[in-house]
């Protein structure tokens, strides 16, 4: 055998060593500030773990939107995400109340809407006779929250309800404000806390 | 296109396989080439002459792995161009490279006979397996694909005389593994 000989025997050379080879990235190695950022990533994430796998989490499988009147008298729908404003407006329902419009949707859409009103009190009560709030789309598979501010109330009121996941067991409750200032409304999301949802078994053993 | 598709076609007579091969394979059988042959022009003929060889050949070899068979085949052609032109040309790397590979025969000692290719593919195959991965990844890199040893260097952040110290030992060891496996080269 010669060189050319080894070199042909290379040739043979299996394909799942020739693509490890080709998709190999070396690790780097890194001075102490990449460890730095490395560590620090690390608490990041491990305080997200923590967070997120104990009781009381903040990770949601619902997004809620809040819905104001725009141009022409339409309906805009934006996404409430925590520690951002959105505009939202006093909206007509067909039973004549006016409230601030809150959605979440878990997605089914084979089940019908439910609307429900929210009164300053904190009381809540399921509204069939709503079919219609303002000029908006109702749509199948969602749960709107129709906040409806005492008119002994001020501005910022604040709004909490529970969206239930029954799926997962769990439940999130929304804190949000709605500023009123200068003819228009804003609401932001304080805070969700999820958590697991209690049989009345086990809440009261 | 999937790498069965464009054997599909070679087995048609279609003559968008070529196009399709070049299209996916081609800059990775061009890097092979170049690494070896160092000359643009002679990589690039070496690459069309690979396209025309698989079309030849498939089929009737109809390859478990398109790329693999590829590679094979441009490696096969860059060494006969440089058997053809070694005498007017320097051909650098793959001189360096070839030279190398020598290193890993045992000593004439242990030659009785020749080892059929396929033999020896198993035993390299083999102790490719025993290998650490990175050791692996580096003598893969170096010897098949003919990438230079300041290049593997540059890689692995070490410097190229570490590299070379690490190609050594790892010929090394090659060379008295296929003299334990009874290589007879």
């Amino acid at each position: 055998m010669n060189k050319e000989d080894m070199y042909d025997g290379i040739s043979g050379i299996l394909p799942e060593f020739l693509e490890e080879a080709e998709q190999y990235t070396p690790v780097k190695k890194s001075g102490w500030r990449r460890w730095l950022a490395a560590a620090v990533c690390i608490c990041f994430f491990a305080a997200g773990l923590i967070s997120f796998f104990s009781s009381k989490q903040s990770y949601s499988p619902f997004v809620v939107t809040a819905y104001a009147t725009g141009p022409d008298d339409t309906v805009v729908s934006s996404e409430l995400h925590k520690y951002e404003s959105v505009p939202v407006s006093l909206l007509e329902t067909s039973s004549g109340m006016k409230v601030y419009v809150f959605s979440y949707g878990d997605g089914n859409n084979d089940q019908p809407a439910s609307i429900a009103i929210l009164s300053a009190n904190g009381s809540m009560s399921i509204d069939s006779q709503i079919n219609e709030i303002g000029h908006m789309q109702i749509e199948n598979g969602k749960h709107y929250i129709c906040y409806v501010p005492d008119v002994t109330e001020t501005s910022p009121y604040r709004v909490s309800f529970f969206a239930s996941d029954f799926d997962t067991g769990m439940a999130t409750q929304y804190d949000i404000s709605i500023r009123e200032e200068n003819g228009r409304a804003f609401a932001k999301l304080n805070s969700m806390v999820v958590s697991e949802m209690k049989s009345e078994k086990d809440a009261n053993p | 296109m999937d790498d069965r598709s464009i054997v599909e076609l070679y087995l048609r007579r279609d003559e968008r396989a070529a196009k399709e091969t070049q299209a996916k394979y081609g800059s990775y059988c061009f890097t092979i080439a170049k690494n070896i042959l160092e000359f643009h022009e002679d990589a690039e003929e070496c690459v069309n002459d690979t396209w025309v060889t698989a079309w030849n050949r498939i089929p009737p070899v109809i390859p478990k792995s398109l790329k693999a068979f590829l590679g094979k085949l441009v490696r096969d052609i860059s060494l006969s161009r440089y058997r053809a032109n070694h005498a007017m040309k320097r051909y650098h790397s793959m001189q360096m490279m070839l030279d190398e590979l020598g290193e890993c025969i045992p000593s004439e000692f242990d030659v009785q006979e020749k080892l059929e290719q396929k033999e020896l593919e198993v035993l390299i195959n083999g102790w490719l397996v025993s290998l650490p991965h990175v050791d692996r990844i580096m003598f893969i890199k170096r010897y098949y694909y003919g990438e230079p040893v300041k290049e593997l260097a540059r890689l692995q952040g070490c410097t190229e005389n570490q590299m070379a110290q690490r190609m050594l030992k790892l010929r090394n060891k090659l060379k008295s593994y296929l003299a334990m496996e009874g290589v007879i080269l």
